[in-house]
């Protein structure tokens, strides 16, 4: 342990100064939308920020949100097959401890209380990634990180935007983003479409065989317009739709059945008015999220919906000199019914406050919280957080939080084995790193330090039934660290980024009686992850190289050799050509994943592609 | 700078050592001894088979992995029959029968087309095979291994028992979702066809044969609404006597009869599964206290030796115990096996 942070401190350390040009594409674009937004800003003081971007993840313009959050060196991935359903964790906790916000709407579902990742597509999109614990800004679920989902698929001077192309296994995809814009006003519509058969090969007791029903056709629609009145306000009405028809196949083995499908309908609205007044800014939001699955299989058609409707109000005070305020109120009233729940209801009340002093080297944010479940007192969430400028590049970040995830709906209400008396997940979190910053370097070097008590796990109290109970106590520990290096010499503009992870997540303690998982590691949680890219553009071509290795993880509480999901190295390239004819581009592009075809699992006996290619075209004007 | 790049791109080549899975060994034989059917985890793939050499008390934990070099096809390993010199094993998530040697356990083939299979009995050179997915009972032949047949019969047929050239067939749909039956099929083995249908208790999960001739039925209520009950039919003129269970907390389930075929076992008082009971055939209601106050998932009874044989479950992401005991319910021995320990075969 000590080794592995004098080694962070080292690899810290030895960082040349040169000088450079940011790459202009994504950046600015991305500053502008973290300057609008007081609540994620006071969130990234003292805590480590990573960015993902599209236009950085090779085959980006037909992947998923699946593929972008896994270059993140912090999270782990865990998918049924491409574009089928996914779910993602950061830092050794469980996918219900991340929470993703589109226009101040939390996206996880009620119901399920995590998001599929696989159902979002990655094209147009920018995810701004706050790890640590966040439940003082953003209450329930924000304990390993809270994700921004930002989208931005043209440029300041640019109208339209269509793209296509095909790829291996049946797969062929389309996005087009289009923008009008008035004086005081400005629309963008982005539609975005991938379907693939996903019939990849692959070996079962040294026989080849077909993947069968992993099929997907994704259809995602979303429209943003924005008016501007008198220069002080402003007003957002946002839509997103998502519909999804998938195969739910079965494991590897070749004689379960294969017939299950996934039906996905859900669709967000949001309007947001801020306003500028003299002392600082009023933000109002109102939003309204569904969502509708069916799953179908030999005997069983259930469909589940979930209903949500979301009302934040937020005032930031900006006049002071060195301090500033943010307080706010937000109110999510959930629903979700269907068959197997029964009177699933849920509002969850909170007010929370931070004030954000800035001067001269430190900046820190102190913010609290307090949620109200129903007529439950949440747990209290207060956070400190400092950012202090050692030399004007270095700085030392840190942060300590109280943090908490209230159980789902499912796991609360679910017809046979729904526990409502479930506690909620609770506990501190805390991290200190260092983090140097300028316009050619990024590298930091975090360790931190999570406690989870009231560990929610299914366990089957009886032969068939299952219920969720709080179990457990888990301690997580890890270090982050990251080098990103950016240069521009000439025409050539080139960079590299490096990430790893290492993490234990280990059950100190457990209510059930000689619990083999004491002292034993979280299952689907990677000890190490370790990400590279590499990028060169040139008079526009652009060649892009990235790997991912992800370590042994355990698949069995108590991490028997037996159930273990192997390590794995999956390698992408990808080639693109930049066409300027007169105002508008022709970009061509061909990627190459997993080129050196590792047999690789995600979760334990569902198999992933092996070597496979998407190549396209995207028209700009 | 350059090498700053190869040397963290070495780094991306860094690999852990792999964990060490137990290798195959080619000479082993099993064959006379004691089976250990492990279930494992819906959705994992975890379900093993062990074997416990009663000679020298050698238990191994993963006997099919180690003879084949790969795991049982799916999970849910839900039960064993063994004929001919093979054994059949019914992986009902896995949609498959995995035919294997039963002294070597070299794999010979897997009987597909039953998509949710669960129990399995033999007679003469046939097999039948009870369905969840589309209540019926599969009729197999064990040479060819090939589907001739299918019978319906009630909801979620579970164990069955032949008897006279008449399959009795568990219908246990015990009230998860909509689905209820409170029958046995009674189906004639000369011409396939359904000729009876008894009605017992709510959810009829197991039964046996007794040395008068009598059927016992193990029902286990239906889930949150009614009781269990223990019911012996007079097959003469299928009249009944019905022992009830107290109370709809626990579910009896996965009762056994001893060789002699006058002393039935079962569970209870557990999440499926609970403490041992031991009834005498000859008795009118039911034992008031357990022979073995530990709470089994798995349960079985030697054929020469009446040794109680239970299987503990502690969780099911965790390896569980095969646990001996004497006739009087004291403890013997235990010995690690796989996960979910649910049943038993003994091969002299």
């Amino acid at each position: 342990m000590m080794r592995l942070l004098l080694l962070h401190i080292a690899i810290f350390g030895c960082c040349l100064y040169l000088s450079a040009q940011q790459d202009s594409s994504t950046n600015n674009v991305l500053e502008e939308i973290v300057l609008q937004d007081t609540r994620l800003q006071n969130l990234e003081v003292g805590h480590s920020v990573n960015v993902m971007t599209d236009s950085l993840l090779i085959g980006g313009h037909s992947s998923t949100f699946s593929e972008l959050l896994s270059t993140n060196h912090s999270n782990h991935i865990r998918s049924y097959g491409p574009g089928l359903s996914a779910t993602f964790s950061s830092r050794g906790s469980s996918s219900s401890q991340v929470n993703l916000y589109w226009n101040n709407l939390p996206l996880n579902s009620p119901g399920l209380g995590s998001t599929d990742i696989g159902l979002l597509p990655s094209d147009g999109f920018s995810l701004i990634q706050v790890n640590g614990g966040g439940s003082a800004l953003y209450g329930n679920q924000a304990m390993g990180a809270t994700v921004s989902v930002n989208q931005s698929a043209l440029h300041d001077n640019e109208t339209i935007r269509i793209g296509g192309g095909v790829g291996s296994f049946g797969k062929y995809y389309s996005n087009v983003n289009t923008r009008i814009k008035g004086e005081k006003w400005e629309n963008t519509t982005a539609l975005h479409f991938q379907a693939a058969e996903n019939e990849f090969t692959y070996v079962y007791r040294n026989q080849e065989y077909k993947r069968k029903n992993s099929d997907v056709q994704l259809f995602n629609i979303s429209n943003d317009l924005n008016f501007t009145f008198l220069k002080k306000v402003k007003l957002r009405i946002a839509y997103w739709g998502t519909i999804a028809d998938r195969g739910s196949p079965a494991s590897y083995v070749p004689t379960a059945p294969a017939s299950s499908r996934l039906e996905d309908n859900n669709h967000k609205v949001v309007a947001i008015y801020s306003h500028r007044l003299k002392n600082g800014k009023l933000i109002l939001t109102q939003g309204y999220l569904t969502e509708k699955q069916r799953f179908v299989s030999d005997n069983l058609d259930e469909v589940n919906t979930t209903k949500s409707v979301v009302t934040k109000a937020t005032y930031s005070i900006s006049n002071l000199k060195y301090l500033s305020f943010f307080v706010g109120a937000d109110n999510n009233w959930t629903e979700a019914t269907g068959e197997s729940k029964t009177n699933a209801v849920q509002n969850n009340f909170a007010v929370f406050g931070s004030a954000n002093f800035t001067k001269g080297l430190l900046n820190a944010v102190l913010a609290v919280r307090q949620e109200f479940i129903d007529n439950e007192i949440a747990p209290f969430s207060p956070s400190l957080a400092i950012d202090y400028t050692i030399l004007k590049p270095l700085s030392i970040i840190g942060n300590v939080s109280y943090n908490f995830r209230y159980p789902s709906l499912n796991d609360k209400y679910w017809t046979v084995g729904g526990n409502p008396d479930l506690l909620p997940e609770q506990g501190w979190n805390g991290e200190i790193g260092l983090q140097f910053k300028n316009k050619s370097f990024e590298i930091k070097s975090i360790y931190y330090r999570q406690n989870v008590e009231n560990f929610i796990q299914w366990i089957p109290t009886s032969g068939i039934i299952w219920s969720p109970q709080n179990v457990k106590q888990v301690s997580i520990e890890g270090v982050e660290s990251s080098f990103l290096f950016k240069n521009k010499v000439g025409k050539l503009n080139t960079g590299l980024s490096l990430g790893y992870l290492f993490n234990n997540s280990i059950v100190t303690e457990s209510v059930v009686p000689n619990d083999a998982s004491m002292g034993k590691q979280l299952i689907y949680n990677p000890q190490h992850k370790f990400t590279t890219s590499i990028y060169g553009n040139y008079k526009g071509f652009k060649l892009m190289l990235g790997s991912m290795y992800t370590g042994n993880v355990y698949a069995r509480a108590d991490n028997s050799a037996m159930s273990v999901v192997e390590q794995f190295n999956v390698f992408n390239t990808q080639a693109s050509y930049v066409l300027k004819i007169k105002e508008s581009t022709l970009e061509f592009h061909l990627a190459v994943l997993n080129f050196t075809n590792e047999n690789y699992q995600t979760i334990k006996n569902y198999p992933m592609p092996g070597i496979n290619f998407t190549t396209g075209v995207i028209l700009t004007f | 700078m350059k090498k700053t790049i190869l040397g963290f791109a070495m780094l991306s080549l860094f690999a852990c050592k792999k964990d060490e899975i137990p290798t195959s060994d080619p000479e082993k034989t099993f064959g006379t001894g004691v089976y250990i059917i492990n279930e494992g985890v819906w959705g994992s793939g975890e379900s093993t088979l062990s074997h416990l050499n009663e000679s020298n008390n050698e238990l191994t934990a993963t006997a099919f992995l180690d003879k084949n070099g790969y795991t049982l096809g799916g999970d849910v390993f839900q039960s064993m029959t063994i004929t001919g010199n093979k054994v059949f094993m019914v992986i009902n998530n896995g949609s498959v029968i995995e035919v294997a040697d039963a002294t070597t356990l070299a794999s010979i083939t897997q009987i597909t087309g039953i998509a949710s299979p669960r129990y399995m009995v033999t007679n003469g050179g046939f097999g039948y095979v009870s369905d969840w997915a589309s209540d019926n009972v599969f009729l197999i032949d064990l040479t060819s291994y090939s589907l001739l047949d299918s019978i319906k019969v009630g909801s979620d047929p579970e164990n069955m028992l032949i008897d006279n050239d008449k399959l009795y067939v568990a219908n246990s749909a015990g009230g998860f979702g909509s689905e209820e039956d409170s029958t046995i099929s009674v189906i004639d083995l000369t011409s396939n066809t359904i000729v009876n249908s008894i009605t017992v208790g709510d959810g009829p999960q197991s039964l046996q044969m007794d040395a008068n001739g009598d059927l016992w039925v193990l029902c286990t209520g239906f889930y949150n609404a009614t009781a269990g009950k223990l019911v012996k039919v007079d097959l003469s003129d299928n009249s009944t006597m019905v022992l009830d269970f107290p109370g709809i907390d626990f579910q009896p389930v996965k009762m056994t009869i001893n060789s002699a075929g006058d002393k039935l076992y079962y569970l209870y008082g557990g999440y499926g599964g609970g403490s041992v009971y031991e009834m005498s055939i000859s008795s009118s209601a039911l034992p008031a206290t357990p022979v073995i106050s530990r709470e089994l998932y798995g349960l079985g009874v030697h054929p020469t030796n009446d040794m109680i044989y239970g299987g503990v479950a502690p969780s099911f992401s965790e390896d569980g115990f095969m646990m001996r005991y004497d006739l009087n319910g004291v403890v013997i021995d235990s010995f690690k096996v796989g996960i979910g320990p649910n049943g038993f075969n003994f091969i002299d």
